[in-house]
This record gives C-alpha cells, sequence and structure tokens, in this order.
C-alpha cells in the first residue's frame, strides 16, 4: 500500500490534519488528505451516495471520497481510501459500510478501504503501526492540540490584526518539517517555543471578551464546513471559542476499556493495553502540557481519569456510544475553566447525544447556574439564520453576563 | 422637538411590524404587515406610514427579528436578537412573568424567566409555529382567522403530530377524507401546536406560574391560546397577553436602542426605497431552459403522448368508470369499449373526499347520453373502500396496480413509472409485465405537490401561474433534498436575500425531484429507474418539475397528457378488462340524487385501544366503518379464525406475569417502566425481582395519556418515539408512589449470534435511563429510589457477576443473588426458546394451511400497541400470519461479510430473520422502524441487500 497507492483521507480538522499529512508521508504513505473547503458538491455527492437518513458526518465524508475519485484526479487502480472508525455502538462507526455502497453503487467496488482504528474492528493490511509512524502521527496531533489552544486564546485580543494567524503558519511551517524528521528533543523545544511566543504575542490590553466553549459530536466539532465555520462565526460576533483537545477523545476511548473490563465483563488485558496506551500518549503530550501550564494566558489539559471522575455523577462513565461520557465531562470542564458559555454541536439527530449532550444540559444547568449552553444541530437542511439566531442569543446572554460581571469591578 | 424617539423594528418570517416610542415610554406609532418576501419595500411602506402618522423626525433605530439580521448590516442599524428585545419589553410591561411562550410566523419560543433567564427556540424544526397553522389552515380551505373561529365551536379532539407539518398533514388528511367536522379539527390543530410547543420547545423544562402570550399567532388566534390556558391549567391571573402581544418584540427592540445615531425617517425610506443590493447565501442552480426555442423543443416532444379522446355526447355503446379517490384530489374517467377517454373529472376534493366523488359522477350521469350506458366501474386510490362502498361499486383496486394499467397504455414496455402527487410519491418498477417493486415516501411527503400549492398560496399566485414562470427563472435556488419544513427555512432565507417568485418556483421544482430521486428511491442515477419511464400524478402537470426530471435524471420520459387522472383512467381500463356482461351495481342516476350520508365518530369498544372510529351511514341503512385498527371496529370478532400473530404472543409471553402480592414480598416493591429493552429483558428482571422477594410492578401499555404524562421532562424533540414514551411510564410509575424504580443501561445484549461484529444495543436502548435520571424533575423532590446501572447480558456469568456487584450493595447476599441471576437467565433463555418454538409452529401451520406469512422485523419493542399502531392485527385481517423477527432469525444464517458492520444485536436478528425469509416462498418481510432513529438508515439498507440478492 504504500509507494504506488495513493491513500484518500477525508478531512476532519484542518489544524490537525495539516501536520498529519506530511507525518504519514514521511513515512512511505501517499495520503491525501481531501480538501472540504468547497462543501456544497461533496454534501451533493453524499446525498446522492447515502441513505439521507444518515447523519451529516457519514454524509460529508462519504461526499469528500466520492467526489472526489469522480473528479478524474486519480488513478483508480492505484488508489484506496482512509477512514477513521471509533467502534462502538455508533452509527459512525459505519462510515465504512457506507463508503462500501457507494463505491459499489459507483462501479469502484475494488477500490480498498482502510479502516485506521484504536480498537481494531477490521484488521486492515494496508498500515503498519510502526513505533516511527505512531511516534510522528502523536507528535502531530499534540501540535494541532497546542495550536488549537493558543490560537483561538489569542487571536480575538491581537494587537495587530492578522499577527496570531501569521504566527500559527509560521509554527505550523516549522512543525510540518520536524514531524518528519522528529528529534523528540526538538519536540519539546517546539512544544515549549509555540507556547510561550503565543504567550507573548501583544493583545488589546483589558479587553474582554465572552468565552465561548466548542464541544459536540467530533466531526462537527472540528471540521469548520461541517459547523458552519463556528468558529469563525463566534470570534466574528466578538467571543473568543474554546476548542479542547482532540487528543483526549483516544484517550477517552482507551479509557472506556476499564469500565468494560470492570463492570461488563470485558477483557482484563485490553484494559492493561490501553491504559499502558494512556501513559505512553500523555508521556508525550508532558511537554506540551508543562509548557501551557506555565503560561500566563493558557491552560493545560485535563487529565483523562480527571474528565471521567467529573462527568461520573451527571452521567455514568459506561455511556460509551459516540462521545458518550466525554462530552459532558468537556462540557464540565469548560464551565470550570471559565467557559460557561458553550456551542454543543451534534448532526441532526445524532443519537448518543440525544442523551449526553442534549439530555444533560437541565442537570448542568441546575449544577451550575452560570451554564448557558445552546445545543445546535447540523445538517445538510439546515437554516444557517436559524443556527446564528440559536448563537447569538447565546452570546447575548453571555455577553450580557460579561457585562454585569464587570461592573461591580470597576466600582 | 428635542425628544429623542427610539425606534423597534421586528422583521419576522413573515411579517415586518414597527414601533416607534418616546422617552415616557408612549408608543407613538405602530403597525404591522405580511411582506411576502419583500422586506425592504414592506418596511420602506411601514416608515411612510409612520411619517403620515408623527411627521418626518429622528429615531433611534433597532432592528430584531430572524429576518432582520441581514438587513440591519446593509442599514447600518443595531442589531437584537429579538429573545433578548422580548424580555426588554416584559421587564417593563409584566415583571412578575414566570414564562413567555411566543409563537411567530416560523419561530418558536419560551422564556423561563424565575431563577435567571433561559430561554428555548426552536432549532431544526417548524413545527408548531404560525406558518405550521397557516398550512394546516389552508388544508381545510381557510386561514389562520377560520381556523379559530372553527374551533370556537369544537366537540372532540382528535391527536395529530404537530412536530412537522408533514405528519400533520398525514393525521388530518384521513381525518377530512373520513369526514370529520371542521371545528373538531381546528381544535385538534391547536392542540397539537400546544403538545408540540410544551413537549418539543420546552424540552424537559415544565411551564409554570405567570405566563406571558405573545406573537401574532397568540395574539389573533383567540382559540389556540385558550388550548394553552386549558393544557397548562392556568387561572385568569395567571395569563398575561397584551393587546400589543404582536408587536411585543418590535417595542422590546424600541426599549433597548442605545440611543444612538438619529436618522430621519425620511432618510431611512430613501434608503430603503431604492433598493439595498444583497448577496446571495443560498446556492443557485442552473435556468430550466437556457432558451425559449430549448423551451419549445422540449413542449414539442411531450405533446405527443395523448390518450384517444371520444365524444361523450354522441357516444354509443358500452362504457367503463374508473375512480381515483386520492387523499386531496378525486379524479374520474371514463372510457369506450376502445379505451377512448370519453370524460374525464379531476378536482381537489376540498377536504371532502366523498362529496366531492358524488358531486363528479353526478356530472357524469348528467352528461351522459341514453346511447352510452355504464356496465362496469371499479375505484382505487386512496379512498377506494369508502367510494367503493358509498357508491357500490363493482370492484376496487390498489393504486399501483391500476397505475401500471395506465401506464401500459401509453408504452406497453414502460419499466418505470414515478408518481407524485399530492402528498404522496411513488416508484413503481416493473419487470416481466408485474408489479416488481414500489416505494413510496415514507414518513415524509417531503416536496410533493401539495407543498408547490400551499408555496404558490402564501405568495399569492395561482398554482398554474407559479409553474409557468419558473420556466425562465434565471437563478433557482438550491433546496436541497430535506423535509419540507427545513426547505420553507431555505425559502424565507433566499427571500430575506431577494430571490424572486420565479427562482423559488423553480427551485421547489428541483426539490421535489431531487427527493424523489433520493430521498424516495434512493437511487444515484436514472439508469437504475429503468429505460422507459412514465411520469404522472398531478404535479407532473407542472412543466417546472417535469424539466426538473429531465435534467436531473439525463433523460426524456413520457408524460401522458391526462398525466394527473391515470389512476382513475387505470382503473377505468381495469374495470374494461374484467368486464363479463354483467350489470353494474352501482347506485343509480335516482338512488345517486337521494344519496345522503352522514358522518360520525365513536370509540371502538373492542379492546382497550378504543380506536376512533369514523361512521359514514349512508341513506338505505348501508354504512361504512374506517379508522379500526382490527375487525372488531366494524362489528366482527378479532382474529375468528384464531390465524397466529406472534406479536401478540410475544406482547403476553413477554409481560404475563404474576407478581408477588405485597405480603410475599419481603423487601417491598420495584417498578419497572415498560419500554425499549425492557421488551427483551422484562422476563429477566422480574423473575430476579421476584425470586429476591419483591412485588414487581410494571407500567401498564403505552397509549397517548401514557406519552402525555411524560411530556414535560423529554429533553430532545427530535428523538425517536419509543425513546420518549419512557418519560411517561416513568411518571406512571412515580405517580403510582413505587418506591423504588429500576430501570437498568444495557450496553451489549445477549450474544446470540457468534458470526456477528458486536452485540450493542443502539445508544438510546443503551443509556435512556441516564436521560430518565436526568431529565424527570419528581426523581430529585421526592423520595423515590430510582436506580439506572450499566449492565452486560452478553452471557450468564457477566450479568450475574455485575447483579452481585450492584445489589449486595444494598444488603443482599450474593448467593441468593446468585441464585436469583440463575433463575432469570433460565426463564429469558426459556423465553427466547418459547418464540422460536411459536416460530417454527407457525411456520408448520402455514405449510398445513397453505396461508401466507409476514415477518413484521422490527426491535423488541415494536410490539408496544402503541408503536406498532395495529399493524400486526391488520396485517392478519387479511388472513395472513404475522411471525416476529426472533421468532424465525434463528433459522436463518446471513452471508458475511456484509457491507454494513452488524454490530448491534437487535439487527443482527433483523438480518438473520432476512436471510431466512429469501428461502422461504411463503414469507414476506416488512421492516419497522422508527423516525429519527438513526440506525434504521444502516440496517434498512442492510436488510434490503439480503433481500435483493435473492431476487
Amino acid at each position: 500500500m504504500r509507494r504506488n497507492y495513493t491513500l484518500l483521507a477525508p478531512q476532519m480538522s484542518p489544524i490537525h490534519f495539516r501536520l498529519i499529512e506530511p507525518a504519514l508521508r514521511a513515512h512511505g504513505y501517499n495520503i491525501e488528505v481531501l480538501d472540504s473547503n468547497d462543501n456544497r458538491d461533496a454534501i451533493d455527492v453524499g446525498l446522492q451516495y447515502v441513505n439521507n437518513d444518515a447523519c451529516y458526518p457519514s454524509l460529508i465524508v462519504v461526499g469528500q471520497i466520492m467526489s472526489a475519485l469522480q473528479s478524474g484526479k486519480y488513478d483508480l487502480n492505484r488508489v484506496a481510501v482512509m477512514i477513521s472508525q471509533t467502534g462502538g455502538g455508533c452509527r459512525a462507526t459505519n462510515y465504512i459500510g457506507f463508503i462500501r455502497r457507494a463505491l459499489q453503487k459507483a462501479g469502484m467496488g475494488h477500490i480498498p478501504v482502510i479502516s485506521i482504528s484504536t480498537s481494531g474492528i477490521e484488521k486492515n493490511p494496508g498500515l503498519e503501526y510502526t513505533p516511527s509512524l505512531l511516534k510522528s502521527a502523536l507528535e502531530a496531533l499534540i501540535y494541532g492540540d497546542i495550536f488549537m489552544r493558543v490560537l483561538y486564546r489569542v487571536r480575538p485580543y491581537e494587537l495587530v490584526p492578522g499577527s496570531a494567524d501569521a504566527l500559527y503558519e509560521k509554527w505550523n511551517a516549522i512543525c510540518a518539517k520536524d514531524v518528519v524528521k522528529g528529534r523528540l528533543s526538538k519536540f519539546k523545544k517546539n512544544c515549549r517555543d509555540i507556547v510561550k511566543e503565543f504567550d507573548e504575542l501583544p493583545v488589546v490590553e483589558g479587553l474582554k471578551k465572552p468565552r465561548v466553549g466548542v464541544v459536540g459530536e467530533i466531526l462537527v466539532k472540528f471540521l469548520p464546513t461541517a459547523n458552519n465555520h463556528l468558529v469563525e462565526l463566534l470570534e466574528q460576533e466578538g467571543a473568543e471559542a474554546v476548542c479542547p483537545d482532540l487528543l483526549d477523545f483516544f484517550l477517552y476511548c482507551c479509557y472506556d476499556c476499564n469500565f468494560k473490563s470492570e463492570f461488563l465483563g470485558k477483557s482484563k488485558k485490553e484494559a492493561r493495553y490501553n491504559n499502558l496506551a494512556i501513559r505512553l500518549i500523555e508521556w508525550f503530550r508532558k511537554p506540551a502540557r508543562k509548557a501551557l501550564a506555565a503560561s500566563k494566558r493558557f491552560t493545560a489539559p485535563s487529565h483523562i481519569k480527571d474528565l471521567a471522575e467529573k462527568a461520573a455523577p451527571i452521567v455514568s462513565v459506561g455511556n460509551m456510544t459516540g462521545e458518550g461520557w466525554f462530552l459532558t465531562a468537556e462540557m464540565l470542564e469548560l464551565i470550570e475553566e471559565g467557559a460557561p458559555n458553550i456551542v454543543c454541536t451534534q448532526p441532526f439527530a445524532c443519537l448518543p447525544n440525544h442523551i449526553v449532550g442534549k439530555g444533560v444540559i437541565k442537570e448542568l444547568r441546575l449544577r451550575h447556574p452560570e451554564s448557558n449552553i445552546v445545543a445546535v444541530d447540523y445538517d445538510p437542511g439546515a437554516s444557517e439564520v436559524n443556527q446564528l439566531n440559536r448563537i447569538k442569543l447565546m452570546l447575548s446572554t453571555a455577553q450580557k453576563r460579561l457585562n454585569a460581571s464587570k461592573e461591580p469591578a470597576k466600582q | 422637538m428635542s425628544e429623542l424617539l427610539t425606534m423597534g423594528v421586528d422583521i419576522g418570517s413573515t411579517t415586518v411590524k414597527i414601533a416607534i416610542r418616546n422617552d415616557n415610554g408612549d408608543i407613538l406609532f405602530s403597525d404591522y404587515e405580511r411582506h411576502f418576501a419583500n422586506i425592504q419595500q414592506t418596511l420602506a411602506l411601514l416608515i411612510g406610514r409612520a411619517i403620515e402618522k408623527i411627521g418626518d423626525r429622528e429615531v433611534c433605530p433597532m432592528i430584531t427579528g430572524s429576518g432582520g439580521l441581514t438587513i440591519s448590516k446593509h442599514l447600518e442599524v443595531p442589531f437584537i436578537q429579538e429573545v433578548v428585545a422580548v424580555s426588554n419589553a416584559l421587564e417593563f410591561y409584566s415583571p412578575k412573568t414566570d414564562v413567555a411562550i411566543e409563537l411567530g410566523g416560523e419561530d418558536a419560543k419560551i422564556i423561563y424567566f424565575t431563577n435567571g433567564i433561559d430561554q428555548r427556540m426552536n432549532g431544526i424544526c417548524a413545527g408548531g409555529t404560525g406558518s405550521f397553522i397557516d398550512q394546516m389552515a389552508s388544508l381545510l380551505k381557510t386561514d389562520a382567522a377560520g381556523l379559530n373561529e372553527y374551533a370556537k365551536s369544537y366537540q372532540a379532539i382528535y391527536p395529530i403530530a404537530a412536530r412537522c407539518g408533514v405528519f400533520a398533514k398525514t393525521d388530518i388528511q384521513p381525518l377530512i377524507n373520513e369526514g370529520a367536522t371542521k371545528p373538531d379539527l381546528a381544535a385538534s390543530i391547536f392542540q397539537a401546536v400546544v403538545n408540540q410547543t410544551i413537549s418539543g420547545l420546552a424540552c424537559g423544562k415544565p411551564i409554570r406560574g405567570n405566563v406571558a402570550f405573545l406573537g401574532g399567532p397568540l395574539h389573533f388566534l383567540t382559540e389556540l391560546r385558550q388550548a394553552f390556558i386549558r393544557t397548562l391549567k392556568l387561572t385568569d391571573e395567571q395569563v398575561y397577553a397584551p393587546d400589543h402581544s404582536h408587536l411585543f418584540a418590535a417595542i422590546g427592540s424600541a426599549m433597548s436602542s442605545q440611543k444612538d445615531n438619529p436618522v430621519l425617517l425620511s432618510a431611512m425610506h430613501d434608503r430603503l426605497a431604492n433598493g439595498i443590493e444583497m448577496a446571495f447565501e443560498v446556492n443557485r442552480m442552473a435556468p430550466l431552459f437556457s432558451s425559449k426555442e430549448e423551451y419549445e423543443a422540449f413542449s414539442e416532444r411531450h405533446s405527443i403522448h395523448t390518450v384517444g379522446k371520444g365524444d361523450l355526447a354522441s357516444y354509443e355503446g358500452d362504457c367503463f368508470l374508473g375512480i381515483d379517490a386520492g387523499s386531496t384530489t378525486t379524479k374520474l374517467a371514463l372510457v369506450g369499449e376502445d379505451g377512448s377517454l370519453l370524460y374525464s373529472f379531476y378536482s381537489n376534493n376540498n377536504g371532502s373526499l366523498l362529496k366531492t366523488t358524488i358531486k363528479a359522477l353526478k356530472e357524469v350521469y348528467s352528461l351522459l347520453p341514453d346511447s352510452a350506458r355504464i356496465v362496469r366501474t371499479c375505484s382505487t386510490g386512496y379512498g377506494e373502500l369508502l367510494v367503493k362502498a358509498a357508491l357500490m361499486l363493482d370492484e376496487g383496486e390498489v393504486e399501483t396496480v391500476a397505475h401500471y394499467h395506465a401506464a401500459a397504455f401509453f408504452n406497453p414496455d414502460v419499466d418505470c413509472i414515478l408518481d407524485i402527487g399530492g402528498q404522496d410519491m411513488k416508484c413503481i418498477q416493473i419487470k416481466n409485465g408485474t408489479v416488481d417493486k414500489v416505494q413510496l415516501n415514507e414518513a415524509c411527503s417531503s416536496g410533493c405537490g401539495s407543498f408547490i400549492e400551499t408555496f404558490a398560496k402564501s405568495l399569492d399566485y395561482e398554482v398554474a401561474d407559479f409553474a409557468k414562470i419558473a420556466l425562465f427563472a434565471e437563478n433557482p435556488i438550491d433546496l436541497g433534498s430535506r423535509c419540507t419544513v427545513f426547505m420553507n427555512s431555505k425559502v424565507k432565507q433566499a427571500q430575506k436575500e431577494g430571490a424572486t417568485v420565479a427562482d423559488i418556483s423553480a427551485g421547489l421544482a428541483y426539490s421535489v425531484i431531487k427527493n424523489a430521486l433520493y430521498k424516495v428511491i434512493k437511487v444515484t442515477s436514472a439508469k437504475e429507474l429503468g429505460s422507459k419511464i412514465v411520469v404522472q400524478g398531478g404535479t407532473f402537470y407542472n412543466d417546472a418539475v417535469l424539466r426538473s426530471f429531465e435534467r436531473i435524471a439525463g433523460c426524456e420520459v413520457i408524460r401522458p397528457d391526462i398525466a394527473g387522472i391515470m389512476g382513475a383512467f387505470g382503473a377505468a381500463l381495469i374495470a374494461r378488462d374484467h368486464y363479463e356482461g354483467t350489470a353494474t351495481t352501482m347506485i343509480s342516476r335516482e338512488d345517486l340524487n337521494d344519496l345522503k350520508f352522514e358522518t360520525s365518530m365513536a370509540r371502538c369498544k373492542g379492546c382497550t385501544n378504543a380506536c376512533l372510529l369514523t361512521i359514514n351511514r349512508f341513506s338505505g341503512g348501508r354504512q361504512f366503518i374506517s379508522g379500526n385498527r382490527c375487525e372488531r371496529g366494524i362489528g366482527k370478532e378479532k382474529n375468528k379464525e384464531g390465524i397466529p400473530n406472534l406479536f401478540e404472543y410475544k406482547l403476553k409471553r413477554t409481560f404475563d406475569y404474576e407478581p408477588l402480592t405485597i405480603t410475599q414480598a419481603p423487601r417491598g416493591i420495584v417498578g419497572i417502566p415498560r419500554v425499549l429493552n425492557m421488551y427483551e429483558n422484562y422476563p429477566f428482571w422480574f423473575t430476579f425481582f421476584t425470586k429476591l422477594g419483591y412485588r414487581v410492578i410494571v407500567s401498564p401499555a403505552s397509549n397517548r395519556k401514557i406519552y402525555e404524562l411524560g411530556i414535560e421532562s423529554i429533553p430532545s424533540e427530535s428523538e425517536c418515539y419509543p425513546a420518549k414514551l419512557a418519560h411517561g411510564h416513568i411518571s406512571w410509575l412515580i405517580n403510582q408512589k413505587v418506591p423504588y424504580i429500576f430501570y437498568p443501561c444495557i450496553p451489549y445484549e445477549h450474544k446470540e449470534d457468534e458470526g456477528a461484529g458486536n452485540h450493542y444495543n443502539c445508544p438510546i436502548v443503551t443509556s435512556y435511563g441516564e436521560n430518565i435520571k436526568n431529565n424527570v424533575d419528581e426523581l430529585k423532590t421526592t423520595d423515590v429510589v430510582y436506580e439506572n446501572p450499566f449492565f452486560s447480558f452478553e452471557n450468564e456469568k457477566i450479568i450475574t457477576d455485575g447483579l452481585v456487584r450492584h445489589f449486595t450493595a444494598k444488603g443482599i447476599a450474593k448467593q441468593e443473588i446468585r441464585d436469583a441471576a440463575h433463575a432469570a437467565w433460565e426463564e429469558q433463555m426459556a423465553i427466547k426458546e418459547d418464540i422460536r418454538r411459536k416460530g417454527e409452529e407457525t411456520l408448520a401451520y402455514l405449510k398445513e394451511t397453505g396461508r401466507m406469512g409476514i415477518v413484521l422485523a422490527g426491535r423488541p419493542y415494536h410490539i408496544d400497541p402503541e408503536i406498532h399502531h395495529g399493524i400486526p392485527d391488520m396485517i392478519c385481517s387479511y388472513g395472513v400470519a404475522v411471525l416476529t423477527e426472533d421468532s424465525v432469525s434463528h433459522l436463518g444464517c446471513v452471508d458475511r461479510p456484509m457491507i454494513v458492520v452488524d454490530q448491534w444485536m437487535y439487527h443482527t436478528r433483523l438480518y438473520n430473520a432476512a436471510a431466512f425469509v429469501r428461502t422461504q416462498e411463503n414469507l414476506e418481510l416488512i421492516q419497522l422502524n422508527s423516525f429519527g432513529c438513526g440506525l434504521d438508515a444502516v440496517t434498512t439498507d442492510g436488510v434490503s441487500d439480503i433481500l435483493t440478492t435473492a431476487g
């Protein structure tokens, strides 16, 4: 699968995938992350090939792949499709089924589909998880997470317009090189330096904006085309977006094995492996964590175990489908870290989010009266005006509270 | 004149409202006007009126409303979120308000004021709003005000879904057709809006205390307000309904103005009158025709598909009558011996199918010359049975067959018929001269004809003109292929961006076809449809729709000139084919003139279902009853012949256990809700708790009342119905003062099939207990103990370990738990075995009797009569046996690997059942699914794969 094949991967989180792409390429995989900026076309193709009652992420993923394959840009005998499978009782595990069906319908049934998963649902010879590859990929993810934290935190307040983005581009270029060569000491240094430079980027002093957390179904949360460029929108509307790490989602998946082995009779060995994986990932993330914790402006990510303990009083850690308890935990973390305003994104009629998203809003409000959560559904047919209106409503409450909190300080 | 005035402008989805206010809080001017998508001019008009009244003064403007966003940017006027505007006004006018309910044209909002402001707005669904009411009113041939008048004298209220207009229509249409009175329907529609607002919008937060009613619909529709007051049980003091409630948002935004940047009214007026260019946000598509020539070629090509017409007045001989009693239209066709069309009738039935049909038949009789006689008649369509009974026709035939007969007349080799009618859409595929496959629009009537009609009307257009202007639209809007309610919002958005009516009409034509192809028929290219396609149905009279089909499908099709009456024409042809020389039984001309009928409603007393029956009584003592779900309603004994109905069997087998009496139960009472996973695991839990010495109380069978008990606590309006029911069952248990409620979460089911990838439950079945915990207030406010632990049913050991862990914490001895768990496991296995044995018995019965059987495949909770709506009983009444998926799944084994990831246990059964059915001659499979069930998007494809590979 290496040299002679082009691997097409659907876009999910541009800020991360910009780095994953060079990381995998360096290991001999000719990967191409599909550009989904022109989403209308991908969505139309998706509607054509996927059962229209399927969820929005499936539509987008299949749409991206099929419109790329139909574009004539690729030699169909030397192309493969790469897709992640999270496992669990959610529809998303069936991406691969949707893709295979679409390929068959289009007469491209011969194109291999490679599944990437941590839980090993489909064993696939396509990709070899060598230590070096995993290290590069992990570094890419961690860089992406740092970027998301520091860029979103600073950009709304930057003194010189465009300076935060310019700094980000500078570092993105450096990191894209370093994930390839990858000395560990360089990685550590980069983590420190990125955080430092963003910590020192000149900002408008005293400017206060409401902080708005973005959580939700993983694809809709991270992919701007799926959430109608939510982060951009929030910044335009005078707020700061706070988006928790992508890596945490993987940690959440690993952590679930504990509940499975302890309460649901699943293998103890698997739980041990997964706990090992968590420790390994956390060890890698340590430089980032340390740098963030030491900074003035930023906060370090929570440990997954702490997140689980946070969520447990509201939803059981046994909620493991889709984002499961992790979604609730992220909302709690945001509320406690000063971003009580939250947009909870999900595809229209997302099943797990009925429970761990919309279902907990009431309880969260009870426990944290300051919480200000709006659940927004995304869907190819959804009206943007309505989404915008709901988000504005949340923002006006956020602004009101921010003003109220400022006033006594003045006196 | 130094006093500074503030002006609030509220641009809603249907109207523009303005209010001008001085510092003392006096409202100097206020007015509103429907904008018919022309916001700028409407606003200019209103400002003009303001100038007339108060003179050209300086005002500080503030815009609000869903349609105001874009225009506020262009006018450089500050914008305020409408809920914020409303709360500001309320804080001034009625500070004691606890909750405000505001309905607008397309928005619905609830604002809670107690314990911190909390606001709910409708998200993606516009059900239960003003436009919904308009849509429903047009079904009753009136407007919203007319609806209000009707509602004043209602007597009965029918359940109508207001979740979205589409479902409501499907609920109302049969009621209309069966003759429910308009007052009752009007009141039912209002009640539906109330239910939608309380269950859908409130999302788990009860409406209590002083309630303010705001917005146009609640201002003008007094009966709607009454319905709210009635349902919420409000006293007079608790109701706040201000005189200017429809202008409330405008007043609120005037109050919220920061009083800076004053402008002269005339300056604003001039800017608006000159027109502001606004950019498109909704995507545009290619025009339908690039030139006049192209259109002419198109018209030319379609003009040849005509049926031979005969002159009725001079006709001599036998003729044959076909009646197609559709849900919204009535069609008649009279053909001669040679198949030529002598007479046709096509009319909207205006809500009364029978009256229209009688009227049409009278017309036929009046035109019929003495030289001609009607010798045989046939009805088809939605009201086939009713019309056949009322007019004593010779026969009735199902729609699809009638359509095929008609299409074959135009092209004997036709292999695909696409029919788009008023609110149904059908695709009939034909193989070797027989109907091979029929696809209908399921829960959704997106983009059917009535949608275009409603839209045309809302824009003040006749349907025909509306269709015509589409042909040369320059930038048709892209509406996608989704539910009409969503399309509504998209159209509104396009209107706000200045799309012309032509663009909208053409966009609708495109979307009708996109829906038909991608949503209903689910094809990727038109090649899959067939090579000889006939399109028909009233909607295809619309040239724009026809053209869109050819454009999108990329092929040329036949549209008969009688596209709208093909069903009736087919029925007439069938009557002709079946004629054997006997005279028709149809009601004579004289009797027809004397025919009277009256319609009444009654509750069936046959069983607890208490179906609402519609009884049509005709002169001569005949009657026709509909609305029954089984034969008891029409006076027959239910399932007299003893045809096996495994749904009934399974329901009994699963829940008919005798609990311990309270004296026999040392550990007290445990309550179990009869929902979701309990339809699978109740035998286990019953046995387990009984062995432990609990008296087990299970909530009763679901019904509407149970559902309504729980609507206040449903957190998400797009959940499936079975999940929503859970709230009611829990509330029932709480009302019964059950001290301990046990509703476990089951992520893993018993692994029945080793070959399956996994054995999950769906996310809802898995975790619904969590939603109950977090959303049912009474669990916190009363001292009921509620437990929803997570267990895996993978095998006996795993569930036992889980139970030991959970119940030792309650102080029960390990061994006792183990013993109880063992007995429970045995019982669970026993019921599975019993159902399988029953399945085999039924198969043997079918073999013996030569009867057909249908595997009604769904998930365990589909045996809930409130969920399956009596489908199994109906099937049985046709002499067909009903089997459950788990009664035959052990007999089949699906070929693996499947394309879909086979990881949900309930569905693995489905796949295996389907694999079995395809090997059996005398079995068919119907898959039941719930609206909003995301898994079914995966599994229906999977099941249809298995079945179609069998051929």
